[in-house]
């Protein structure tokens, strides 16, 4: 019977085992791949490299934007409540003051009270850091704490752990030890007891003492010595910053205090009212008080509501964020802003924060001088919680006799933070790391664990790419407008990805694998800064009302060298006038620089035909009294009379006769056939930065003029030939001149890199672009632009150039009261063409001749008056020779 | 009375398991804290281990009669030794099970003793046959039995206390008591055990077997996706969740000896102690794992086999009470590793760094070895049929 029932107990232990191995080979074998995956989870980590962005530079190197690495302070508040000893000690003797009915006496706006409020924690008896010991005004607290003296023991270990430099778990042990026992004493007694009986290494080095009052002795000068180097970083910090003259370290820290315990209370809160947390947002909270944000354009919807029901809809959010018991900053519910910093992230993050994160990092200084990241660097563990994330900046030149790039900023264009989601071509960085045949490589690597599966390999890319994106989200910058975005992909560059080994401290063990950083190739770009500088100033102060910008190109190669504009911005205009949309109020008409243009063509034309009616043919001009046709309302702003039948008369006068009738010698076709031979009906051939952010390149502020374009609608042939319906911005027109001088259309550039589109030769007759070159030279010295002559002349006799133009002054109000007033034309002609020009003011009440005309006069003027400049660009010695 | 000592009769079919599992001890310890705080740990279980051999030889010497004789003195001092730890033990992670020995500068666990002498303690009561048929004989031993428990249970080393029941059933079943009476006992001891569940648990160990009885319902290739989940896996399910990840990591092979990363890297919680099995399944693989199990039950079958050998119901009780205490302590710790049980700390005898566990291991598998090593003396029993 006995012997029976030992087999049977054999036998059970033989099922046990049996039992056991089946699991395990479940655990082991069946699913290995889940477990080798948590174990990489577990100890691999993916490291991102930030890359430097590419410089942008000038035509002669001068450089207008580049990276400047640096750190930024951040604040993680919950790290530096568990772990720092000055706010342990604070929130511990708070918690007990608390805990016996008192009022909360410590903070962190005097943290030399810190040491105090250690000495009154040393101080406490052990035997009240029992479990069982009750603190009767613990549960008035607000949350209560789940166990004043376990709260107590966590803060006491860890305040002494971190100022003595000990394992804070050992540390603890021993304390609990402590408590438990019946030495009794203060707490200070236990430490010195724990010191002497050296249950914790080092801790008796670090807590030198012959008792335990020259133990509390000894931590308080330690803390005391924490609380100075605190001083010193508010001081740095306060020297630092040059944003907020306000700013305080320690009322940063307290305030944050004071979150925190509203972050407690979320915790404190039932699950099923904390769910409800999740619907607390200023969008939701919209939509429940029946306004549909989703149909508004962009934020600015806010501001159609009422100013008191917008004043109304923040409040009631504020009430609805405090029934909740959310914490809300105050400044992101001032309503009277016009635009709440509810709305500041928008458009690109259409959410506004919930509430508080104090697991989330806050910055508290962006960009620290070198010699402040280096002194934190070195005190970093000294004082957890503080930060020091390295960052990278983008710097930006400035334009001579600015204070930075003046227009060249909207041409340079800016970058912005990155949104990972739905951009996947950076990832691919990722996948090129992640791929099988590098862990393949490595699979007699004993600490790779042999063989890589394809999940486990999945499962490496999927954080690989989980990294890389976690980069773009927080660090990676993209470029937003003008040429940051238009050559984002060579200007990013790539940054690296490192495959590391860590340990649970997260400590770098090894490095298995390294992606390269590939920084961002610089960009040149065609426009020289010195000329750029002088046609800012050309372009003299902002009127209010008006705009008014200038280019200039090298008529040659299309190189766009300079490009100045004064905006009106949106929010800047008058009441009812939209600056943006097209309206009749308002448009781009380029009025009579359109003329040379359409005498080519119909110069070309009548080349082709012969038994086309020739200029002779024209009817005289009788101006406004006796109109070229009346039942069409064609008339002339001036008399010229026979002057309609000479060619260049009529260019250099502007006779709008010569060009009705050939214009209804064209037909309408040919006409704006005319203008897309110029490229004014093209939007895409501009160079790059154009397809991105033309408003910016433009002077103009929106899309709507971002193409050149014909518009005929409301206006007949004839019209057209004179600039009527013709919308098109500087850059074209400048081009377009660029074409008449030279008898080819150059392609527009704006970076050197991109190499030279060949310029397009253009079907006209070398008498007929003679012919208007003339009409064009006419035009500054006797003719509508001959208010610039003395420009002209001194041009002639110190380079030997002429200079040739056309103003244009197209109405663009009803009442004619407005003029958008154009002035283009070029430096020289033929092959040694210098500078094509195009300038503008728009909605002014003067002509082309006057108005315009100047500003290029001012640019020209300058460039003569400056000798490198002149030696560059108006040398007596033609183009070609040099 | 008492037979002698023949060399010849030592049985090596036990000896050799309980060595390999000594050798694999030391070295997964020295494994487990090689670059660490715990450095020394090694050294000294090398101590222990020279320590444990001069007592199991001093238990293999020493006729095992005068264990007999000794056999309640022994449970005395055990049950003063379990009542002075709770009085004067040092408090080591919340638990008191630990005795400073004053100038030794190591702890004594008196727990682990008083397995070895709840052992001798039953088997002296179950040495007469006829005992085990009456009453007395349930319900003495199962007092016996239950006091150290529940002083144990008090400490709080709940994994300890739990293995001193199978002990008290398998030898009161080899003793012969009936079905019955051991039905009774489990039910008795699954009664006593619901009540302590309500009245004497502390939150931490139903925390426990709260995620323990959870985690079954768990998908773990998808269950990380749960933030809830993943908070429980810091905190009650952290050590558990460790150890799965070092054992199924490991795979079939294994990463190498001292390649471990759950284990080099610091992820596995007492891994010289309570999870000393999971670093033998990260860097040996599933046949590491399976070599130790196997040695384990070698050790158990030779015992049994010893027991089935012995006529005589002391040394029998003895050495089935060793077996089943040794056996089920190592299958408890592989089970706490693989989470088939909650998590609770229990040592692997003779792996696990630890004086006490492994000293008083070697006392018990001595003590076999002097039931197998002499001729059967004639005891005040009524002998077997």
């Amino acid at each position: 019977m006995s012997r029976a029932r030992i087999l049977r107990i054999a036998a059970a232990f033989v099922v046990a085992v049996v039992v056991l191995a089946g699991v395990l080979f479940d655990l082991a074998v069946l699913e290995h791949d889940v477990w080798f995956e948590r174990s990489l989870r577990n100890r691999w980590a993916f490291r991102d490299v930030p890359t430097r962005r590419g410089a942008i530079v000038d035509a002669a190197g001068a450089p207008l934007a580049w990276d400047v690495p640096g750190f930024d302070l951040e604040l993680r508040y919950a790290t530096f409540r568990r772990e720092h000893p000055v706010a342990l000690c604070v929130h511990g003797a708070n918690l007990l003051h608390e805990a016996r009915g008192d009022a909360a006496p410590f903070d962190l706006l005097e943290p030399e009270r810190a040491t105090s409020a250690l000495l009154e924690l040393l101080a406490i008896q052990v035997e009240t850091l029992r479990n069982a010991v009750a603190w009767p005004a613990a549960a008035a607290l607000d949350p209560p704490p789940d166990d004043v003296a376990r709260e107590l023991r966590f803060h006491i270990g860890a305040a002494i752990a971190a100022l003595a430099g000990v394992s804070r778990a050992k540390l603890a042990v021993a304390l609990w030890a402590e408590v438990a026992g019946d030495a009794g004493g203060t707490v200070a007694d236990a430490l010195f007891r724990i010191a002497q009986r050296g249950d914790v290494p080092n801790f008796g080095i670090a807590a030198p003492g012959e008792s335990a009052p020259d133990l509390a002795t000894s931590f308080g000068r330690i803390l005391d010595q924490r609380v100075v180097e605190l001083r010193a970083l508010d001081a740095r910090l306060a020297r630092a910053r040059t944003d907020r003259t306000d700013f305080g370290l320690f009322a940063f820290l307290d305030e944050r205090r004071l979150a925190c315990a509203d972050a407690k209370r979320l915790a404190s809160l039932p699950a099923a009212e904390a769910g409800t947390l999740a619907d607390l947002d200023f969008w939701s909270f919209l939509r429940e008080q029946g306004i549909d944000w989703r149909a508004w354009p962009d934020w600015r919807g806010w501001l159609a509501l009422d100013a008191s029901r917008r004043r109304e809809l923040v409040a009631g959010f504020a009430a609805e964020a405090d029934r909740r018991r959310v914490a809300i900053a105050d400044e992101w519910l001032d309503a009277g802003q016009e635009r709440p910093a509810l709305f500041a992230r928008l458009p690109d993050d259409w959410r506004a924060p919930r509430f508080w994160d104090e697991e989330r990092p806050r910055r508290v200084l962006a960009r620290l001088p070198h010699e402040l990241a280096s002194w934190l660097a070195l005190l970093a563990e000294r004082h957890p919680g503080f930060l020091l994330r390295a960052s990278v900046r983008r710097a930006h030149g400035r334009v001579p006799g600015h204070d930075d790039l003046a227009s060249l900023a909207t041409i340079v264009g800016s970058v912005g933070s990155y949104a990972p989601t739905g951009r996947t071509p950076e990832l691919d960085a990722a996948r090129v790391l992640a791929d099988e045949a590098d862990f393949a490589r490595r699979a007699d690597d004993a600490a790779f664990g042999g063989e890589v599966s394809p999940s486990v390999a999945d499962a490496l890319r999927a954080r690989a790419e989980a990294a890389l994106r976690a980069h773009y989200g927080q660090l990676g910058r993209v470029g937003r407008s003008g040429v940051e975005a238009a050559y984002d992909d060579a200007l990013a560059g790539r940054p690296g990805l490192r495959f590391v080994e860590r340990d649970k401290r997260a400590r770098e063990i090894a490095l298995f694998e390294n992606l390269d950083v590939a920084p961002g190739a610089d960009v040149t770009l065609t426009i020289d800064a010195r000329l750029q500088a002088l046609a800012e100033q050309a372009l003299g102060d902002l009127v209010p009302g008006r705009e008014k910008a200038i280019v200039v190109i090298d008529a040659q190669d299309g190189d766009v060298l300079a490009i100045a504009s004064r905006l009106w911005r949106d929010g800047d205009a008058e009441p009812g006038w939209s600056t943006g949309a097209w309206s009749p109020a308002f448009n781009p008409y380029v009025g009579s620089v359109a003329k040379p243009l359409i005498a080519l063509e119909y110069l070309a034309a009548l080349r082709a035909d012969p038994s086309l009616a020739g200029p002779g043919t024209f009817p005289d001009c009788g101006g406004k009294g006796s109109p070229y046709d009346r039942a069409r309302r064609l008339r002339c702003g001036e008399v010229h009379g026979a002057g309609s039948r000479d060619t260049v008369h009529a260019l250099a006068e502007s006779c709008n006769v010569w060009f009705f009738s050939a214009a209804d010698q064209l037909g309408a076709e040919r006409a704006r056939g005319c203008f897309a031979g110029f490229g004014w009906d093209r939007p895409r051939d501009a160079g790059a930065p154009l397809a991105h952010d033309a408003p910016a390149l433009t002077g103009l502020p929106r899309s709507a003029w971002q193409s050149p374009r014909v518009r005929p609608a409301g206006f007949v042939s004839p019209m057209q030939a004179i600039g009527y319906g013709v919308e098109v911005w500087p850059l074209f027109v400048a081009r377009a001149y660029a074409g008449v001088a030279t008898g080819k259309l150059p392609g527009l550039r704006f970076v050197r890199d991109d190499g030279a589109a060949p310029a397009m030769p253009l079907p006209f007759h070398e008498q007929d672009l003679a012919l208007v070159h003339e009409g064009l030279a006419q035009c500054v010295t006797q003719g509508t632009a001959r208010a610039i002559r003395a420009t002209a002349e001194r041009l002639r006799s110190s380079s030997g150039l002429v200079l040739h133009g056309k103003t244009g002054t197209a109405e663009v109000t009803a009442d004619g009261r407005l003029n958008n007033a154009w002035f283009a034309g070029f430096v020289g002609a033929g092959g040694d063409t210098r500078f094509a020009f195009a300038a503008v003011e728009y909605r002014t009440d003067d002509h082309g001749g006057t108005i315009a005309a100047p500003i290029a006069a001012r640019f020209l003027e300058a460039v003569l008056d400056d000798d490198a400049l002149r030696a560059q660009w108006l040398d007596p010695t033609p183009r070609g020779r040099r | 009375m008492s037979g002698e000592l023949e060399a010849r009769r030592i049985d090596w079919w036990i000896v050799l398991p309980a060595v390999a599992i000594a050798l694999a001890g030391l070295a997964f310890v020295h494994s487990a804290t090689a670059g660490t705080d715990d450095e020394g740990l090694a050294r000294r279980q090398l101590v222990f281990l020279a320590a444990a051999i001069v007592g199991a030889t001093c238990a293999v010497v020493v006729p095992y009669a005068r264990f007999h004789r000794a056999a309640w003195g022994l449970y005395a001092v055990a049950l003063v030794a379990l009542v002075a730890v709770l009085l004067f033990g040092s408090v080591i992670n919340g638990a008191r099970r630990w005795i400073r020995i004053p100038g030794a500068g190591f702890l004594l666990q008196p727990s682990e003793f008083g397995k070895l002498a709840l052992v001798l303690a039953l088997a002296s009561w179950f040495r007469f046959r006829d005992r085990a048929k009456t009453m007395d004989g349930v319900v003495v031993p199962a007092l016996v039995t239950a006091i150290p428990a529940l002083l144990v249970f008090a400490e709080p080393d709940l994994g300890s206390s739990l293995v001193y029941v199978p002990i008290l059933v398998a030898m009161a079943y080899v003793a012969g008591v009936p079905g019955r009476s051991l039905a009774g006992l489990v039910v008795a001891g699954a009664l006593l055990l619901c009540v302590a569940w309500f009245t004497a648990f502390h939150d931490y160990q139903r925390g426990r077997v709260e995620v323990w009885a959870a985690h079954f319902g768990w998908d773990r290739t998808t269950v990380l996706a749960d933030p809830e989940v993943r908070e429980v896996l810091l905190d009650a399910g952290y050590q558990p969740w460790q150890s799965l990840i070092a054992i199924g990591g490991g795979g079939l092979t294994g990463f190498g000896y001292g390649q471990g990363p759950q284990n080099r890297f610091d992820f596995l919680p007492y891994r010289a102690g309570d999870y000393v099995f999971a670093v033998v399944g990260e860097e040996l693989g599933w046949f590491g794992a399976m070599a130790l199990l196997g040695a384990y039950l070698a050790l158990v079958l030779a015992l049994l086999a010893l027991a089935l050998r012995t006529r005589e119901r002391f040394g029998r009780l003895l050495v089935v009470g060793v077996a089943v205490w040794l056996g089920t302590q190592a299958f408890l710790h592989v089970a706490v590793c693989a989470w088939l049980v909650p998590s609770k700390g229990l040592p692997l005898p003779l792996v696990s760094q630890g004086g006490s566990v492994t000293l008083a291991a070697a006392l018990g598998i001595g003590l076999c070895l002097n039931v197998g090593a002499r001729r059967e003396p004639v005891l005040a029993a009524d002998g077997f049929r």
